[in-house]
């Protein structure tokens, strides 16, 4: 704008007087006191106001008073070639805008769908309400009238690009502050890593985690949080339908549930108390008062201080227990038809969000066999023999030999889940199930998807006598789970049941390489903000 | 070798022990001929021998008596192991003559059957429910005093659901039950997108294709589905491939090609290649025919012959 230098000066008292109302009013104020000047100037008097005026500006705070109650908006994820011709009301997000002259483009989002706005300076769109709407701050909310038009070529960039919007109204909703801490579009670029020519700017987890706000407003976050609420919408309804009952149970326990170590103390008035690291006590009593089947969803704590990729001290748990008549396998197997009924309804129900997490994080798709592989422990061992790895009869997997093993497993079976069955005696807590037939193994599970540990396990011992001969044997303090053992002491049904770590099975469900990313606000020993 | 024999002398007709001159315009090459026989020549520029040393065979079994002797040993086993395949070959022999002998084809398994192979390892197949292994079910039954194929069926989740055809197929195998006391193979049949390339798993690299995937069972037994003792194994296999043909065809003049191949070797006889019981080629053929044919593509002959293979 050369033109409006020599009359600066005399407009900036005009300009002075209109910030006392508010900044962005007073720019706009002042450009169209230029826009005058500029008229006059060049002698083109065509119109001495703003035609546009009272077409853009800053809504006032929505207060919820009674105006344009019967306005209707449109979806971005809609708007098609069906609609051309059309004039339509949108509100989202401003996700970019670029002016170039007499035009701006400006995209909206709506979570993963974007759409391309031109303000065109027109007959009714002044040059004014371009320029207002080039300064229009990144991430803010605005509501806009437009005409949808179909466009020739296709708007490369947004996700609808049969069509492109023609402003005639553009209102700010709810501005954003100008500097953000992080740029959307950094947040969302595809980490390939074997692209030389892309652009290399990443934005590391601290800062996505500091501003978590931001970054979840990302269509790979918006489609792993969808994903996440899947899994646990898929995995009430299947135990619903197979009879299962929710509990609920208490997040503040009294003494440690599993093993002394790994707790949150919480002062509890004049005492102190735990925070659950495990509903299975609670799981147990439900099923020794006649529950028949349980599970549950709710927090779960460790206080354990390892920074790893799959650690969290705060995550959702699904837990589940249930009573069977005369082998653990019926409940196991329950609990491997649970998996593939979830891992079919994600890969039914939830295609468009699997593909959109896949453009940002190149996996490659989750495979499952139906019904589910079961390996024996000792089969695990054989196929690691052979890759070279021994493992003691009565040894437990280390993490670097399960990943070996679900790569191994993947490589002959094609699955990315399998169940390994029969672990050795030694490597389970007190109250797991002997195993008839061998005294060294016991009648316990876990379950792996893509080589990584998701749920662990097994029949509980119900027989209160045998339940005391083996925490002894254990070293353990009988006194500290009288409570525990008194449970049984009323009869109960032989049961067995398992925890699922839900940000876990989400991570491995998507092929992700941290919890923090399935975590919407994650706790970790060197976390807990926001 | 048999000790001190000489050998007679001829008389000399050409003469080498003069001395030659050689044109010096020429490089020299090592004489090879003196250092192989342990021989030090003095004479380098001439590469025969000198007459005047005893070179027969006696000599060179003193010079380099380690070598010989192991040589020798080495024949022995050879030999030995000849002996043995004759008399592996004589008792196949047996086995057939007796299996011709019997009244009907089905029965001719029964007095043939092999020692069960030792140390059974598990198989995956992978198979496309568009193309099932008919062939499965067929060793089974055939196999059913032999080896049990325990098969146990999965789908994978290239799938979203199974077809009729491979649900019927997976019902019939997994329902097999086999005669008491038959050693016991599992099979783990992935039923998996595939098309018409299932796979066998073994090891890392997979046997793809079913006619070769028959072709590993048939060898893993040492039973009569074992062509290798066969009069006419390259008959067979060439009729293996036209099995695989058959499934590959794309068009139906190509696969009526193939089919009429088929007629002609099955003739008028009871199984294919002019047997009179049944091998794997009239598995892999009758696979391929239940798998991409229309009953209107088979002609009589045929249609008795794929009767005969379902009754097995």
């Amino acid at each position: 704008m050369v033109e409006t230098k020599p009359v600066d000066p005399s407009e900036k008292p005009d300009s002075k007087k209109a910030a006392k109302k508010e900044a962005k009013k007073a720019e706009k104020a002042a450009k169209k006191a230029e826009h005058k000047a500029n008229n006059e100037q060049s002698q083109n008097i065509v119109e001495e106001n703003d035609v546009s005026a009272g077409n853009y500006g800053n809504l006032p705070l929505i207060r919820s008073a009674d105006s344009n109650l019967d306005r209707k908006f449109t979806y971005i994820k809609e708007l098609n070639k069906s609609l051309a011709g059309q004039n339509v009301w949108v509100r989202a997000r401003l996700h970019t805008v670029r002016a170039r002259g007499k035009q701006c483009f400006i995209v909206l989002r709506q979570r993963e769908f974007t759409v391309q706005v031109l303000v065109n300076v027109s007959e009714t769109i002044s040059k004014a309400m371009v320029k207002f709407s080039s300064n229009i701050t990144k991430e803010s909310i605005v509501d806009v009238e437009a005409k949808v038009v179909e466009v020739g070529a296709a708007v490369a960039g947004c996700s609808q690009q049969e069509v492109e919007l023609l402003a005639s109204q553009l209102w700010v909703v709810s501005a954003s502050a100008p500097q953000l801490p992080l740029q959307i579009e950094d947040a969302s670029r595809p980490e390939k890593g074997d692209d030389p020519e892309g652009l290399n700017i990443r934005v590391n987890q601290d800062t996505r985690l500091d501003n978590r706000i931001l970054d979840l407003r990302t269509a790979t976050n918006q489609a792993i949080f969808r994903l996440e609420a899947g899994v646990c919408r898929l995995f009430r309804e299947v135990l619903t339908e197979k009879g299962f009952v929710e509990i609920h149970t208490p997040k503040i326990i009294p003494a440690a549930s599993e093993g002394g170590a790994n707790v949150f103390t919480v002062s509890y008035f004049k005492g102190s108390a735990y925070l659950a690291q495990s509903p299975q006590l609670y799981k147990q009593m439900a099923i020794a008062a006649d529950f028949d089947k349980v599970f549950t969803i709710g927090a779960v704590f460790r206080a354990e201080d390892s920074n790893t990729h799959r650690h969290l001290t705060e995550f959702t748990g699904l837990d589940l227990e249930m009573a069977f008549n005369y082998h653990y396998h019926e409940v196991m197997l329950t609990i491997g038809d649970l998996f593939t009924a979830i891992f079919k309804g994600l890969r039914d129900q939830f295609q468009k969000e699997i593909e959109i997490v896949g453009q940002q994080y190149s996996v490659e798709p989750f495979t499952f066999l139906e019904p589910p592989l079961v390996l024996h422990f000792d089969e695990g061992r054989k196929i690691l023999a052979e890759a070279g790895v021994e493992v003691g009869p009565e040894d437990d997997l280390s993490t670097p030999a399960e990943k070996l093993l679900g790569r191994l497993v993947k490589a002959k079976y094609d699955t990315d889940f399998y169940i390994l069955d029969k672990y050795p005696l030694a490597v389970r807590p007190f109250y797991t199930m002997p195993d008839p037939h061998n005294p060294k193994t016991s009648n316990s599970y876990d379950m792996f998807m893509r080589g990584e540990e998701i749920i662990s396990g097994a029949q509980r011992i119900h027989d209160p006598q045998l339940l005391t001969e083996r925490a002894k044997h254990h070293g353990i303090d009988i006194n500290k789970i009288a409570a525990y053992i008194d449970a049984f002491k009323y009869g109960c049904p032989p049961h067995a049941g398992g925890g699922i770590g839900l940000e876990r099975v989400v991570m491995l469900y998507l092929g992700l390489d941290n919890i923090r990313k399935t975590s919407m606000f994650p706790r970790d020993p060197k976390r807990v903000t926001p | 070798m048999n000790g001190p024999l000489k050998m007679y002398r001829t008389k000399q007709v050409v003469r080498h022990d003069f001395k030659v001159e050689l044109p010096d315009c020429m490089y020299k090459l090592k004489n090879i001929h003196a250092s192989r026989n342990g021989m030090v020549e003095q004479r380098t520029t001439d590469h025969i021998s000198s007459p005047t040393k005893k070179l027969d065979i006696f000599d060179q079994n003193n010079q380099n008596i380690v070598e010989m002797a192991a040589l020798e040993v080495r024949q022995e086993q050879i030999l030995q192991q000849l002996a043995d395949l004759k008399k592996q070959m004589d008792s196949i022999r047996n086995n057939l003559n007796i299996a011709q002998s019997g009244p009907v084809p089905t029965t001719i398994i029964k007095p043939s059957l092999g020692q069960p192979p030792q140390n059974l390892p598990d198989i995956i197949i992978n198979a496309s429910p568009t193309h099932p292994p008919y062939s499965l079910e067929l060793i089974q039954k055939l196999w059913k005093n032999y080896v049990f194929l325990s098969v146990k069926s999965y789908i994978h989740s290239s799938l979203s659901a199974l077809n009729n055809d491979a649900a019927q197929l997976t019902n019939i195998l997994e329902n097999f039950t086999p005669e008491a006391g038959v050693p016991k193979v599992n099979v783990r049949l992935i039923w998996k997108d595939v098309e018409a390339n299932i796979e066998l798993i073994l090891s890392h690299t997979p046997i793809q294709g079913e006619v070769n995937i028959l072709r590993y069972l048939s060898r893993m037994s040492s039973n009569n589905l074992n062509y290798e003792t066969y009069p006419n194994l390259h008959e067979i296999d060439a009729l293996l491939d036209v099995s695989y043909g058959i499934v590959k065809a794309r068009t139906k003049t190509e696969r009526a090609s193939l089919l009429q191949t088929l007629n002609k070797s099955l003739g008028k006889c009871q199984w294919l290649a002019g047997r009179n019981e049944i091998s794997v080629a009239d598995l892999a053929a009758y696979s391929a025919i239940k798998q991409v044919t229309a009953s209107s593509e088979v002609n009589v002959n045929l249609g008795k012959w794929l009767q005969r293979c379902a009754a097995c």
